[in-house]
């Protein structure tokens, strides 16, 4: 009997808002958030965007003790350029924003520091 | 250079759960795109508070020559209605959750929402037991050029 109707709940437990990708497949690299228990939240407040330049996000397999691995990408003056570039270009799932606070909930990636290269 | 180090905490619960109330698991129905494909005709949301309902959901899709195109479902609401759930019809989009498209909505804080997604599936091993393909041909020669 082929399925009719896909019927989900999702919910929010957070205090903020956030986004959610659904039913993508196993190809959808945002598909790493959902039921995600692990987050991780980097306050950004004392970050001078304007000063435009590289920012560095390390990254591991969750569990693993190998060394970090580095995603590094363009600010483009803006916190919001951030978080585009991370979405669009780092494939390490789904990155929102609560004011200057940066979260991404991720189980099957262990992230660590934001630097920042003026 | 400076450098900020995440605060990790580790939740009693996801900090977004999805479930599926179908019998197949969310997760059984995530590894079954790909091999099937859901063509969504509607969206049935219900949530909590009317505020999320005009939370746009986004639809992300490949066309067959690699263009991506985005639909916001702008959920326009009545704004005395009771009842905090809306539902929108989408069968013009041409829209299917076959693994190369990608469908996202925001969600606001510490709310729930019920999606119900009406989609024909479609998978070649529902050809097989057919006594004849002629009448799928029509179907499939739609679905081929649109995706």
């Amino acid at each position: 009997m082929p399925t009719e109707q896909i019927v989900l709940n999702v919910t929010n437990t957070q205090p903020y808002r956030t986004v959610v990708s659904l039913l993508g497949g196993l190809g959808d690299y945002y598909n790493q958030n959902t039921n995600a228990s692990t987050l991780y939240a980097w306050n950004l407040s004392t970050i001078n965007f304007a000063l435009n330049g590289n920012f560095v996000l390390e990254y591991r397999p969750a569990g693993s003790v190998a060394p970090y691995s580095v995603f590094r990408g363009v600010m483009y003056y803006s916190f919001a350029g951030i978080l585009s570039t991370l979405n669009r270009y780092s494939f390490l799932g789904f990155f929102w924003h609560d004011g200057f606070n940066v979260y991404s909930a991720n189980d099957t990636l262990q992230f660590n520091q934001f630097g920042f290269d003026f | 250079m400076p450098d900020v180090v995440p605060v990790v905490t580790v939740l009693t619960s996801p900090a977004v759960s999805v479930t599926s109330i179908n019998n197949l698991t969310y997760n059984q129905i995530q590894q079954s795109i790909g091999s099937y494909s859901y063509l969504l005709n509607s969206i049935y949301e219900y949530t909590e508070q009317t505020s999320q309902l005009l939370e746009s959901i986004v639809l992300k899709k490949y066309n067959v020559k690699g263009d991506k195109l985005i639909y916001n479902l702008e959920m326009a609401v009545d704004p005395y209605q009771q009842i905090a759930s809306i539902h929108q019809d989408t069968i013009g989009l041409d829209y299917a959750f076959d693994g190369n498209n990608n469908f996202y909505f925001y969600l606001e804080p510490n709310t729930y929402a019920q999606l119900q997604f009406d989609v024909v599936e479609i998978a070649p091993i529902m050809l097989l037991n057919k006594r004849c393909l002629f009448e799928e041909v029509e179907f499939l020669e739609d679905y081929l050029v649109t995706f």
